[in-house]
Formats: C-alpha cells, sequence, structure tokens
C-alpha cells in the first residue's frame, strides 16, 4: 500500500507533463493531418486522406530526397571526421581526455541560433575565410610583382571572393558543424571501453596498424557507430535553423516546408501530414535497426 | 632442455631498462638469456616488472636502454607485428565478432597464407588444443577454459620461435587451472616451442617452468630450475616469496678452521654450528646474515633426537588442513617456528596447547641467506 503511494507520487507528475505538454500536442497534430482548412482558421478533421496524396507530389518528394541526401552526407563526413578524433581522445593519457572531451562539448554551451550566425560571419562575402583568401591573394599578387610577373594578372584582375553562403555546400558545413559532436560522444565511448589487447593482438597476430583499424577496432566500434549514425542522421534530417539561415532557395529541406505550412502558408492540415511522414520515416529507421540488431545477436558464424 | 649450451639462446636480453617515471624502473637493467625450446617462467609479486619485461619481448614495450635479440636479431624499433613470437593475453584477446575457426585463421590471413593451406593449418591447430569441431561457433558460445585454448591456437598456428603467456590461468578456476598446467607443458614438449610465462602464482611457475627468473622491483633476483629456487634460494626475498620458511637473524660467532665450522649465533634460537661447506665464500666473523628453515623439513620429537640442529621448543597453536598440518612453536629463546607435518596417518598428531617438545632438521635443510 505504503509503496505504491511513493510509486504514484513519483510516477504521476512526469506522466501528467508528458501527457500534457507532449502527448496531447502530438494528438492533436496527428488530428490535423486528417483534417480539410475551411476558411481562414477554421480547420475541420475529416478523416481525409489528402493532405498525404498531396505529399506524394514530386515537388515534395525531392525536398524530401533531399533531406534524406543533406542528412546522408552528413552523417557520413561526420563518421570520417569524428573516427580519428575519438581515436585520438580514447587513446590520450587520463590528464588530457577530460581536455579533449570538453572542447568537443564546448560548442553545447552556446546558443544554435548564434553558432549559426557566427558561421554566416565566417562564410559570408566580407566574411573571415574570405578575408583570408584575399590577404593570401594580395601577398601572392605582390610576390608576382616582384618577379616581374605583375603585368600577366596570372591570379586575375581583382580578388573574386568565394560564393561560400546560401548554397547546399553551406548547408551541409553548417550540418556538419553542428552534428559533429553527436557522432564524437557514441565513437569515443564505444573505443574507450574497448579491452587494448584485441589491437595488441590483432598486432601481434601479424596485422598492421591499417588492418587492424579495420579488421578489429571499426567491428568493436560497430555498437558505437550506429548510435552515433541515427543520433546524427535523425536529427540533421528535420533540421530547420541550418538550412534556414545558411540555405539559398534551392537548399530547403523537409522542416523549412513544414514550418512554411504553419505559417505563411496557414495550412496546418497539410504541415501536419509532412510532420507526420518525417516521424514515420524516423520511426522506420530505428525499427530496422533493432530487427538488424536481433539478426546480429543469433548466430552469424561464417566459415573463412 | 637438452644440450641447451651448445647453440646460442632464442632470447638475449642485455641491461634492458624500461622507466615509466614511477620511485623505481619498472624494469631495471635486466640481463636474460632463454635457451631454444626451453619453458621459462618470469615469476615475482604484482608491480615487479615481469608483464612489461613480457610486452618488451613482444614489442608493446620499448626498452630505453638495452638491447633485446630474438633468434640473433636485435629487435630495437620492431613492431610487434614483425617479430618472431605471439602471446596468448591475459584476458584472451579472442575477437568476439569471429568465429572460433577465423580467430584462429586471423594471423595467417593477414600473413597472406593461401587459403587451402590455411584451413589444414587452423584444422591441425584445432586438433592441437582438443577444440576439433567446434570452429564454427562463436566466442561466447564456448566456456572460459575454451576460450583460451583458442587464444593458444590462435598464437601457436602463427609457428612463432617463441610463445609468450601472460598470466594465461588467472582467470579460470583452480581445477582447471590445474588441468590447463598438465596440459601446457604437454603441449610445450609436442610442439617444441619456448614458452616464456608470466605468473605471479609460485605454484604455477614450480610445477610448470624449466627455468624460474624471480623478479622484485624490476630486478632478476634468482634465475634457476624450480628445485634450486625452492631448496636453494639465495636471498631472503626469494625465500619468503617462494613457499613457506622461517627465517631468523643471524651474526656469525666464529669461524672454526679446524674443526671446519661456522659457528652462527642465531636470533631467538641460540647457537647453531653448520660445516662450512654450506655457506658460500668465506664469512667473516661479526658479519651478520639470516637463517631459513622450511617448515616441512623440521622433526618433531617427544625425547630430545640425537641430531646436531636441535631445540626445546612449546606448541602454541594448531592449524589443522586436511592432507597437513601446521604447528606454531615457540623455543626456549623466543624463537617463533611454523612447522609442517604430514597427516600420512589418519589420528592427527597431538595438539595440545603448551606441550614441550623438540624440533630438529639437518645441516642441508639449513638455508643461509647473504642478501
Amino acid at each position: 500500500m505504503h509503496r505504491s503511494t511513493s510509486f504514484w507520487t513519483f510516477f504521476l507528475p512526469p506522466s501528467l507533463w508528458l501527457a500534457l505538454f507532449f502527448l496531447a500536442p502530438l494528438a492533436l497534430v496527428f488530428g490535423f493531418s486528417f483534417a480539410e482548412k475551411r476558411g481562414l482558421i477554421d480547420i475541420v478533421i475529416t478523416g481525409t486522406l489528402d493532405n498525404y496524396l498531396r505529399a506524394l507530389d514530386p515537388l515534395y518528394l525531392r525536398i524530401f530526397v533531399k533531406s534524406f541526401w543533406f542528412a546522408g552526407l552528413t552523417t557520413l563526413i561526420c563518421l570520417i571526421m569524428a573516427f580519428p578524433i575519438a581515436l585520438i581522445i580514447a587513446f590520450s593519457s587520463a590528464k588530457w581526455k577530460p581536455i579533449l572531451l570538453l572542447l568537443v562539448i564546448l560548442p553545447f554551451w552556446t546558443n544554435l541560433l548564434i553558432r549559426t550566425y557566427a558561421l554566416i560571419a565566417v562564410l559570408r562575402t566580407r566574411g573571415y575565410v574570405n578575408f583570408s583568401a584575399e590577404w593570401l591573394w594580395e601577398k601572392a599578387n605582390a610576390g608576382l610583382n616582384l618577379l616581374g610577373l605583375g603585368d600577366y594578372q596570372l591570379l586575375g584582375e581583382r580578388f573574386v571572393p568565394f560564393e561560400l553562403l546560401y548554397n547546399n555546400t553551406a548547408v551541409v558545413f553548417g550540418l556538419v558543424y553542428v552534428h559533429l559532436p553527436f557522432m564524437v560522444l557514441p565513437l569515443y565511448a564505444a573505443l574507450d571501453r574497448m579491452d587494448r589487447s584485441y589491437i595488441e593482438a590483432s598486432l601481434d597476430l601479424g596485422a598492421g596498424q591499417l588492418r587492424t583499424f579495420f579488421s578489429v577496432v571499426m567491428p568493436l566500434a560497430l555498437p558505437g557507430i550506429i548510435s552515433g549514425i541515427i543520433i546524427t542522421f535523425i536529427p540533421a534530417l528535420g533540421s530547420f535553423l541550418t538550412p534556414d539561415l545558411l540555405g539559398g532557395t534551392d537548399s530547403q529541406m523537409i522542416a523549412n516546408v513544414i514550418e512554411r505550412q504553419f505559417k505563411s502558408a496557414n495550412d496546418w492540415p497539410f504541415g501536419a501530414a509532412l510532420s507526420f511522414i518525417l516521424m514515420y520515416i524516423t520511426f522506420f529507421a530505428l525499427a530496422v535497426r533493432a530487427l538488424a540488431d536481433k539478426g546480429n545477436r543469433g548466430s552469424g558464424s561464417t566459415p573463412a | 632442455m637438452n644440450d641447451r649450451n651448445s647453440e646460442s639462446p632464442i632470447i638475449e636480453i642485455r641491461g634492458a631498462t624500461r622507466h615509466f617515471g614511477g620511485a623505481w624502473p619498472a624494469v631495471d637493467n635486466i640481463d636474460l638469456d632463454i635457451a631454444e625450446g626451453e619453458f621459462f617462467a618470469l615469476l615475482g609479486p604484482s608491480g615487479c616488472g615481469k608483464t612489461t619485461l613480457l610486452r618488451m619481448i613482444a614489442g608493446f614495450e620499448n626498452p630505453n636502454e638495452g638491447t633485446i635479440r630474438i633468434d640473433g636479431v636485435d629487435v630495437a624499433g620492431l613492431a610487434p607485428n614483425r617479430r618472431p613470437v605471439n602471446m596468448v593475453f591475459q584476458s584472451y584477446a579472442v575477437f568476439p565478432f569471429m568465429s572460433v575457426f577465423d580467430n584462429i585463421a586471423y594471423g595467417l590471413k593477414v600473413s597472406k597464407v593461401p587459403v587451402s593451406q590455411r584451413r589444414k593449418r587452423v584444422e591441425e591447430a584445432l586438433a592441437l588444443v582438443r577444440l576439433d569441431g567446434l570452429g564454427q561457433r562463436m566466442p561466447d558460445q564456448i566456456s572460459g577454459g575454451q576460450r583460451q585454448r583458442v587464444a593458444l591456437a590462435r598464437a601457436l598456428v602463427k609457428r612463432p620461435r617463441v610463445l609468450l603467456l601472460d598470466e594465461p590461468l588467472s582467470a579460470l578456476d583452480a581445477k582447471l587451472r590445474e588441468t590447463m598446467q598438465m596440459e601446457l607443458v604437454s603441449l610445450q614438449k609436442k610442439v617444441g616451442i619456448t614458452f616464456v610465462l608470466v605468473t605471479h602464482d609460485q605454484d604455477e611457475a614450480l610445477s610448470m617452468a624449466d627455468r624460474i627468473a624471480i623478479m622484485d622491483r624490476g630486478r632478476v633476483r634468482q634465475i634457476a630450475d624450480p628445485t634450486t629456487i625452492y631448496e636453494s634460494p639465495t636471498s631472503r626475498f626469494v625465500a619468503e616469496f617462494i613457499g613457506k620458511v622461517n627465517l631468523f637473524d643471524a651474526v656469525v660467532k666464529e669461524v672454526l678452521d679446524a674443526e671446519d665450522r661456522i659457528v652462527f649465533e642465531v636470533e631467538g634460537l641460540g647457537e647453531l654450528r653448520l660445516p662450512r661447506s654450506r655457506t658460500a665464500g668465506s664469512p667473516m666473523p661479526a658479519a651478520s646474515t639470516a637463517l631459513a628453515i622450511r617448515p616441512e623439513k623440521i622433526r618433531l620429537s617427544a625425547e630430545r633426537p640425537a641430531d646436531p640442529i636441535a631445540f626445546e621448543a612449546r606448541l602454541e597453536g594448531f592449524a589443522y588442513h586436511g592432507s597437513q598440518s601446521h604447528l606454531h612453536l615457540i623455543t626456549e629463546g623466543g624463537g617463533r617456528l611454523s612447522v609442517t607435518s604430514v597427516n600420512s596417518k589418519r589420528k592427527p598428531c597431538e595438539s595440545e596447547r603448551g606441550k614441550r617438545c623438540f624440533i630438529s632438521w639437518d645441516f642441508d635443510d639449513t638455508l643461509i641467506l647473504n642478501e
């Protein structure tokens, strides 16, 4: 009796919170996705599937594909960049480990919006990258003048700044920048708890460093790799701020479309349907992962 | 073992030193020769440097000073994968995502042994460690003892010149450990490869090795065969580390050249006369030393025995251990001794506290420890 009282004391507040502020709005949006717009603010839930059918329009499908492509590319670049970082942290001395980890986590201490604006300051036409490039261009030109080659305009008549912002590259760059820690941390966790004697055994048996990395370290870190891919890919897929601020007209992702439906287009039912399609895709990806996990756990022996 | 002297050693260590920044070097100026085909044990308490020394042979640590030669070749700067040695790790390090077969084949695969030959050699290695038919199992589907055999097979299949074993039996339970000790010894005789075993378990070293190096604080204290190590330790450290021992501080009182005897004044026992031949070198009077006697070498009797070394003592305590009993005695001089008596009869020996009796032992069993 007493135990059940204390159980409810702890269980009820968070459950109520979740029900009120998560499940209820979610249910509302779910309902809207089967609704029709009547007039400016009237929405009537009629059970129609029109919103979902409209999402299959090539215009929106292209944006879905583009979102997948951005998120996938971001995840791949993050994986390739994060592996060496995670390896270095995992193999550094006890003194350096917390410092390096702090450097990875440090960007989280700043608001995403501010970080993204900072990126704009770096990448824009009159930004730090172009300043540096211009400085190099001037120095190189001065060098050429010194050699008496100044008249040939080998480096062009004027410095032409790089177009670094408001395109697809800027969006992927921004997404990689934002999501890199999400890849580094699970990889680091997997590598850090790995028994070092596996690596030594591989070296001892005649394998080189590279062979050991691909044949022993990678398979042992696989759970970390999969976690990293999931927690990078899912938020990257639903990114709103980065494509909104860094992207051009051609680099909109699905979240930008959803935002437009709820705001400027004032089409809540369609926005709700798009949101739920994104959720279904995410759930589907997680389910595939869980199934693959189940398959791996059984006997997976193969003869050499 | 046979005619060891005629060949040059397979492992030749000269002045090897490794600092890790501790109070003393992990490995401190060690000279060591290990002969071809030998079963060699590095024995010592934890932190004595035995594992570091083994890892230097394997190539996972590099000596700060000194040289290591394997099969006549200086291996300085040679990566572990280029050395003709293989290692069995304490944790076995059997790759969990590969089948038993693939684990054993891994070393052959990376050194590009053709598939047909690879298969044959893996099957042979499986048979050697009696794991026939388990090749397709995954490591989590076999027992700890079997995983240990996989680690052994995986190292032996590479046909190394030397097999290094880092505490290979410490993770096994007592019964299995004993079986594996005997198996390892017979396996070593069968394959004829030099084995270097690191262990902190004296029983393991004594029962398995041809020769033992006792290490302490990065230094080798004594290198000898098991019998010599146990019966003729040269230092207090070795005598106390291997087996049980009764130790007494002693001072050389007199050297009687005419009788060829040395008289010791032993703390807690009194005067003790030993033949000169028992001591190495020529002890000077007043030199302090230590005498030691193993508990099982002491005889007990009710009447004063005729032996030249005999003391009267009082029984202080008694502990029954089944196959043997440990008796704690105090001599008239106040010296404490423990005596092991084998319970060869069903009725254990008398165990009345405070009982008077006599203890005695032979000249030959008295150990004189100069360090």
